[in-house]
């Protein structure tokens, strides 16, 4: 009984106690929210000033105490990350010899902590830490080599791209969305091992395919003969990349490779291919995509109705206007932009 | 010989052990999780990640019914999202009122033909418009079918790769869209991703937007802000660190839309239409051996209304545990199934013993206690032990869940209303737990009837909760609230919400 009426105290005080906690645990907060806003108060106009001034960044760094460090760190990475050029090289100058209290960080057991440290050396340390972004490529935490990838997807990293196409195997689940854009990041320095990477058919195709897109998003006219080489594999999302791909920067020499395409058995390959014979096509295609059009399927409707009005057949939207159903529907939206 | 009553009491303090228990230990795994989780969004830098990405289109599907007073701000707020492609559908559900009208008037829509990409079954269309000045606003005008089947048609008429389910008067934070939309970037397998609702009574709201982030006054609505931290913060991010999310609220979630489409869906004759997508999405998926992910991360923050009256709580929560009846009902063959993995093995059994039976056996154990102090046959050890189990661990979980908002969001930031929330932890067993029982306990036996009635809620508006919460002239709107039964578990096994409003 006695133990009874204890185990009923103890539960009673650990609630006062976890409450108590979270007491403390405000104060605590409010007390380092307000030691970082006293900070930024003196930090923000000294770095601003920095900038604008002329001042040398060496003599600024002198001025930061150990016990602010971290905080400056901070505040400097906050400013860094809306700066380019030599404003952001002058906060990079000032702050790079303040990164070696990281250097712990980065052999952390937890992968957060490896990341994050990874994170702010490489956006913040330029040049002197490629290597370590190369090196983290590697580490067995998917977070930490996402964010060596990103510090390595910049224009200013763009000889190490290769490093990081050699890895997109690991990268298999992210989205096509996220791979490619970082890679665009890099910039048209990056194409031609871009191209490369998009011809080989020893790399995996999801990776080709993310490559492809890319190359979409640099524009890239040069990839254009490249895409039409892969308009053969077996691999229908890679297809569709590349047809996505000679949308953007094919000619009609491509128009002969797309063409069959658009009876392909797999409806978005349709879709696509007939996006891309609009505009790599001729007004004859107009035929070839008005039999093709399959009245079933929406997307490849509304692609189809899309690619007549780039080759701009109009009679022939016109036609699927007066035929009714689903083609019809299509037409109206594309060649009245869907107005009733 | 045994007594009956003795026995009951000595199974009712196993039951509490065990509910209170899991509890704990989700409040545990929640609290590392959690941790883990914010160092992760720190150093991903989600602003950098999503501009570089450009984000993955979206659309935010609106269903709307007798929404008049309010459609047209919630939507202007909508439109102002910090999200580079996304468009909004808003589905006016067959409203009574001039819903229509105050859309058509606030946007200048004119009518437009749309191809519908997909062709769930739904309710008749009447019309779509689109708006002149934003491209990016799709108004479809329905027949009423009921939430589930105003979700369907914004389905069948949007035009992204992702969906988002959301309330017509749910307020979105600016940053919402991008961050929910964050899992489906890093991992191309997730198929659905849940954000947190918080309540917004109380708060000062001004443009769409939740300005001032305070505690209401009402008793009542304070007692559901607590239970909303507890079932997100706790609860959800507990279950979700095993891999058995089975409820994204019906307020705010984001789905791959070719994978709901395959999957048939909402489901129209259910009144928890948002748990059963989920519960269906993990069946359809582990049916195919496709591999998927269904998440529930805490940043993403939309905002809702509470009710603020007994008797509108009471309909929600009755509603609320028919819906969780149903569905799992409907997919009792999941349950303890190899087949379906975590979900089937350990949440789903967990939903039937704690969350579906909870509300009749907590029930008959606070009664048999109120026997056996009144009839001198309880034991003084077993009345001990009840208010052990029963009442303070509980009250520790509240606690608990105050700290991993402490710990993580800190939204709350005025010092006095943190001592508030904990005061509601330490007295909520002290009646108000009961009385969600009860109402829940209603419920089960309306399901048991087959009772599929919506409960009509009287709804202030969330443009009318003022400065302070004070309510601002105009009077009130009269709606109907709709399933979404928010089944947040915790402690005493209540459930959570987000809770809209239309009758079916």
């Amino acid at each position: 009984m006695n133990w009874l009426i204890l185990a009923v105290l103890v539960l009673a005080a650990v609630n006062l106690a976890f409450a108590a906690l979270v007491v403390l645990l405000r104060v605590n907060n409010a007390r380092r929210a307000k030691r970082l806003q006293a900070r930024k108060l003196v930090w923000y106009p000294r770095i601003i000033a920095l900038i604008s001034d002329g001042s040398v960044p060496e003599s600024l760094t002198a001025l930061v105490e150990p016990q602010e460090q971290g905080d400056v760190v901070e505040i400097a990475w906050d400013i860094a990350r809306r700066l380019r050029g030599t404003d952001r090289s002058r906060v990079e100058e000032f702050v790079t010899p303040l990164l070696q209290m990281l250097i712990p960080d980065l052999k952390a057991r937890r992968p957060e902590t490896r990341a994050r440290a990874l994170q702010v050396v490489t956006a913040l340390g330029g040049a002197e830490y490629e290597e370590t972004a190369v090196e983290f490529l590697d580490d067995p935490s998917p977070l930490v080599s996402l964010v060596a990838a990103r510090a390595l997807s910049q224009p200013s990293h763009a000889l190490q791209i290769g490093q990081v196409l050699d890895r997109l195997d690991r990268y298999e689940r992210w989205s096509q969305a996220l791979t490619s854009s970082m890679l665009a990041e890099v910039g048209m320095d990056a194409a031609p091992a871009m191209r490369a990477h998009l011809d080989d058919n020893d790399r995996p195709t999801h990776a080709r395919a993310a490559v492809a897109r890319s190359l979409e998003l640099l524009r890239d006219i040069e990839a254009a003969s490249v895409a039409a080489d892969q308009l053969e594999d077996a691999d229908a999302e890679l297809i569709a990349a590349c047809l996505r791909l000679l949308s953007v920067v094919g000619t009609e020499a491509q128009a002969g490779a797309v063409r069959p395409l658009i009876d392909d058995d797999r409806f978005f390959v349709r879709g696509a291919a007939m996006t891309a014979l609009g505009r790599l096509g001729s007004r004859d295609d107009a035929t070839l995509i008005v039999g093709a059009l399959d009245p079933d399927s929406p997307w490849v409707a509304i692609r189809a109705t899309q690619a007549l009005a780039a080759l701009h057949a109009t009679a022939d939207l016109a036609d699927l206007v007066t035929n009714g159903g689903l083609p019809a529907e299509a037409a109206i939206e594309t060649l009245y932009g869907g107005a009733a | 010989m045994i007594d009956p009553l003795a026995a009951f009491n000595v199974f009712i303090l196993f039951y509490f052990a065990v509910l209170n228990g899991t509890y704990l230990i989700l409040s545990l795994v929640a609290f590392l999780s959690l941790r883990k989780y914010i160092d992760r969004l720190e150093s991903l830098q989600i602003d950098d990640l999503l501009a570089s990405s450009g984000g993955l289109p979206i659309s935010l599907i609106v269903p709307a019914f007798n929404e008049s007073a309010t459609i047209a701000p919630s939507v202007r707020s909508l439109l102002t999202l910090m999200y580079a492609d996304y468009e909004v559908v808003v589905v006016n559900d067959g409203s009574t009122d001039d819903t229509l009208d105050a859309l058509v008037a606030a946007f200048d829509l004119e009518p437009i033909v749309r191809v519908p990409t997909s062709n769930l079954p739904a309710a008749a269309v009447r019309t779509i418009y689109q708006g002149v000045r934003h491209s990016n606003l799709i108004v479809v005008d329905k027949e009423n079918g009921g939430k589930a089947d105003a979700l369907n048609v914004g389905l069948n008429y949007s035009r992204s790769a992702l969906f988002c389910a959301m309330d017509a008067d749910t307020i979105l934070e600016p940053e919402a869209l991008a961050r929910i939309v964050r899992p489906f970037l890093e991992d191309a397998t997730t198929v659905a991703v849940g954000g947190i609702v918080r309540i917004a009574n109380g708060c000062t709201i001004d443009g769409g937007s939740v300005d001032d982030v305070r505690l209401p006054q009402s008793m009542l609505v304070r007692f559901q802000v607590l239970e909303y931290l507890r079932s997100f913060l706790a609860s959800r991010v507990g279950w979700n660190t095993i891999g058995a999310t089975l409820i994204i609220s019906g307020a705010f979630g984001a789905f791959r839309r070719s994978v709901v489409a395959d999957a048939g869906g909402f489901d129209t004759t259910t009144v928890g239409e948002d748990m059963e997508l989920i519960v269906r999405l993990h069946r359809h998926c582990r049916d195919l051996d496709r591999p998927y992910r269904i998440e529930f991360i805490p940043d993403p923050v939309a905002w809702t209304e509470a009710p603020e009256t007994i008797s509108q709580l009471g309909r929600q929560r009755d509603r609320w545990q028919r819906g969780l009846a149903q569905v799992i009902g409907r997919h009792r063959r999941m349950v303890m199934n190899p087949r379906y993995g975590v979900p089937g093995m350990v949440a789903l059994p967990y939903f039937v013993a704690f969350e579906l039976l909870g509300p009749a056996i907590e029930l008959l154990g606070y009664v048999a206690f109120v026997a056996a102090i009144v009839t001198g046959r309880g034991s003084p050890l077993y009345i001990v032990a009840f208010l052990a189990l029963a009442v303070f661990l509980g009250s520790a979980i509240s606690v608990a869940a105050v700290a991993l908002e402490e710990l993580s969001f800190r939204r709350y930031r005025r010092f006095r209303d943190l001592i508030v929330l904990l005061a509601m932890a330490l007295i909520e067993s002290f009646g108000y737990r009961q009385v969600l029982t009860w109402w829940r306990l209603r419920g089960l036996v309306s399901a048991a009837r087959s009772d599929l009635q919506w409960g009509a809620m009287e709804r202030r508006g969330l443009e009318r909760v003022a400065l302070g919460g004070a309510q601002a002239p105009g009077g009130d709107q009269a709606d109907t609230a709709s399933a979404n039964p928010e089944l947040l578990a915790i402690g005493d096994g209540t459930h959570v919400p987000s809770d809209q409003a239309r009758p079916n």
